[in-house]
């Protein structure tokens, strides 16, 4: 984490963020592909590996370069608790379950790697709990496991008359975005700690694609009624010897809204706050209380645990994910824009799902500016 | 034969006092059920070592039986559903961090499909069922497995929360190594012997013999599954703060120093079950030996020193499934403890 703000000042050090262009200008346009991605979280991020990967040796150069405002540890990932769990059901958004359902299998193929550490990527059990029967969610089938709970473990929890039980996945963003970093740097990605107003500031330096990532800020560049921030609230608390999640739910007050217990590698995760349309970063001594008074209440044994930090982070809330492109004039310069926004509570979750599709819809762009290598002049 | 009301008949107005041998998980559950359901005792534990330095200490404290090939099924079953129920109640109130008790849900798989695929235990464990093939895919090696949430019992804390609930039921704990029960006779009324494999000396029992156990505990603190190879050789447990990293199973091994082959072969195999654990760092190599037996010795003895007879309840004998198994012992001893408090002397006179 140190490191990355040091190579960040670095690169302010070295000038105008514009200057490094210059060298580029004697190439021909059908040549080359400059992208821009604003946001790095984990969706600018992955979004950017995965083109990378994909197109470096069919558009050469491909100069891909990163700008943020928030950047490790600081983006809305690194606060996440890092449970692969999308919401309950798609209601008939089969694509979104398609998504998710790459990023599990994509995590789960590196469970045994030896990066997977590093990349704060390890298997996890554990609870949904509900006060009414529910239908099975549209995740059953991808996590492993995935069965109800029996009479015996329901007494566990007093409160609750029904419940589930798997085995899914943990990807910790505090973990996976410096890994990212680190890839997308060896590939000579450049980053720029920057907050770009406007997608003309991107277009006037000649940026072929942008990959619009910017989470519950997306609005600010293109206004989105559909985008709402979702603000939450955790604990941050020492429990090493809780080993489940524990999700409850209430249908009527909505997903994430009650109690729930992540257990991660450093610390457990305890939460229950969703305000759409709350704006506010700072810490609310009220919402402290009642996560941690319902989190004790789920799990007694919580009470003789030691609170380290409380974190608060808007969650980017849309109707569906917005993953699409747009071609956008600006006098007579054009530009593409792949959106790749609002993820809501699952961002990491779906990430992996959404970055192959951005790079289908850079594969597209692609073909329409007819870029492969036996084409070039 | 007096009725237990008027136990103050037999001992003369005074407490009868028991003395418990051993100071391991064993020792002190049956001296901390005894002290809790019998008021009219008072409770002494006696011991050359106490926590960290018992056998206990050593152990992961998986909640899964051991086999006694010659202790009928059902008592073993009742036995470790005794001491499981009473541990969930723990993992489920605010004493759990301090008594260092846990639910820990994990796989045991086989290379070879097992003759049992559902063992008498399977109902005690919650939410006990077989591996699907996506979940076997993790272990290419293996064949079968099954999968369950059980609970994990740290000694380290464990026992330090015994000896609280002891004291705090009014009982006592002292340091001295027994060597013969006639040390015990002239100060006590009944003696529980739960010295493990002290017994093979103490009480003379030859049948007793140690399977040395080594494990390593590693910092990983991003294992939140116990995988147990079902043929007991290899195991992962995670802990509180560490994860344990078994085994051996050495019969009639004496040798309490850590075998660095041992270790290695250790390593090796955890690794392959687990990949990620190559990662992880070494924090501590330990040795235990445990007290293994053809079955469990859970029976009353008359020990006859001069003209004193004294009853002795013998607990010991648990070998690798000691804390598997703790409370439901405990319970069947401190019965036989009550039963003894109605037992007259026969030189007694009234």
């Amino acid at each position: 984490m140190g490191a990355w703000l040091s190579l960040l000042s670095f690169s302010y050090k070295v000038g105008p963020w514009w200057d490094c262009e210059m060298s580029f200008g004697s190439l021909s346009p059908l040549r080359y592909m400059r992208v821009a991605v604003i946001g790095a979280g984990v969706i600018g991020l992955s979004s950017a590996l995965c083109i990378h990967d994909r197109y470096h040796s069919k558009v050469t150069p491909l100069s891909i370069d990163v700008y943020a405002d928030r950047f490790t540890p600081l983006t809305t990932s690194d606060g996440a608790a890092g449970l692969w769990q999308p919401y309950l059901y798609d209601n008939g958004n089969t694509q979104e379950t398609k998504w998710n359902k790459e990023t599990f299998d994509y995590l789960l193929s590196l469970i045994n790697s030896p990066d997977s550490i590093k990349m704060g990527i390890f298997t996890q059990s554990g609870y949904n709990l509900f006060t009414e029967p529910m239908p099975e969610p549209s995740w059953k089938d991808i996590v492993l496991g995935f069965r109800h709970l029996t009479p015996q473990e329901m007494k566990m929890f007093p409160d609750y008359r029904c419940g589930w039980f798997n085995t899914a996945l943990m990807i910790e963003g505090k973990s996976y975005l410096p890994w990212l970093m680190d890839r997308l740097n060896e590939r000579g990605v450049k980053f720029h700690q920057k907050k770009i107003v406007s997608f003309r500031e991107l277009a006037d330096r000649r940026v072929d694609v942008i990959l619009n990532c910017t989470g519950v800020r997306a609005g600010e560049l293109q206004p989105d009624p559909l985008l709402k921030p979702g603000r939450g609230q955790i604990l941050k608390v020492d429990a090493p010897w809780l080993k489940h999640f524990i999700i409850t739910h209430n249908p009527k007050t909505g997903v994430y809204s009650t109690p729930y217990i992540i257990p991660g590698s450093r610390s457990v995760t305890v939460g229950g706050i969703f305000q759409v349309g709350n704006w506010s970063e700072d810490n609310n001594s009220e919402d402290h209380r009642k996560v941690w008074e319902e989190g004790c209440c789920l799990v007694p044994s919580l009470k003789n645990a030691r609170i380290m930090d409380d974190w608060t982070g808007l969650r980017p809330v849309r109707s569906s994910v917005r993953l699409d492109n747009e071609t956008l004039q600006f006098g007579d310069k054009q530009c593409e824009v792949i959106h790749n926004y609002g993820h809501g509570g699952y961002g990491l979750t779906i990430h992996w799902g959404c970055a192959l599709e951005a790079a289908n819809l850079f594969g597209k762009i692609l073909e329409k500016k007819r870029l492969t290598t036996h084409s070039r002049l | 034969m007096r009725c237990p009301a008027a136990a103050e008949g037999i001992y003369g107005g005074r407490l009868c006092r028991v003395a418990v041998v051993g100071a391991g998980v064993i020792g002190l559950s049956t001296a901390v059920c005894i002290a809790e359901s019998i008021p009219s005792c008072a409770v002494t534990v006696l011991a050359e070592h106490f926590t960290p330095d018992t056998t206990s200490d050593v152990a992961a404290g998986i909640l899964l039986p051991h086999p006694f090939p010659e202790t009928p099924l059902h008592k073993q079953r009742c036995w470790f559903k005794d001491t499981f129920d009473h541990l969930l109640s723990i993992c489920n109130s605010t004493d759990a961090a301090e008594a260092g008790v846990f639910l820990l849900s994990g796989w045991q798989v086989f290379q070879e499909t097992p003759s049992t695929k559902d063992p008498y235990w399977s109902t005690v464990v919650l939410g006990f069922h077989m591996m699907t093939d996506a979940e076997l895919q993790r272990f290419p090696k293996y064949k079968f497995g099954q999968s369950f949430t059980t609970i994990k019992c740290e000694c380290s804390k464990y026992l330090l929360w015994l000896e609280k609930r002891l004291k705090n039921a009014g009982g006592q704990l002292h340091t001295e190594k027994i060597t013969g029960f006639e040390q015990l006779t002239s100060s006590y009324d009944i003696i529980v012997n739960c010295s493990g494999l002290g017994s093979r000396d103490l009480a003379d029992d030859q049948s007793l013999y140690p399977v040395r156990g080594q494990i390593l505990r590693v910092h990983a603190p991003w294992l939140k599954h116990f995988i147990r190879d079902g043929n007991g050789h290899t195991y992962i447990f995670p802990g509180i703060h560490s994860v344990t990293l078994g085994g051996t199973r050495q019969k009639h091994n004496w040798e309490m120093s850590v075998d660095e082959a041992d270790s290695s072969g250790i390593f090796e195999r955890c690794c392959e079950l687990e990949p990620s654990l190559k990662k992880s760092q070494v924090c501590s190599k330990l040795v235990g030996l445990r007290p293994t037996r053809n079955s469990l010795r859970l029976e009353r003895e008359f020990f006859v020193h001069g003209n004193r007879q004294v009853p002795i309840i013998h607990n010991y004998g648990h070998g690798g499934g000691g804390i598997s198994i703790h409370w439901g012992t405990a319970l069947e001893a401190t019965q036989l403890v009550k039963e003894s408090i109605n037992w007259r002397n026969p030189t007694s006179k009234l």
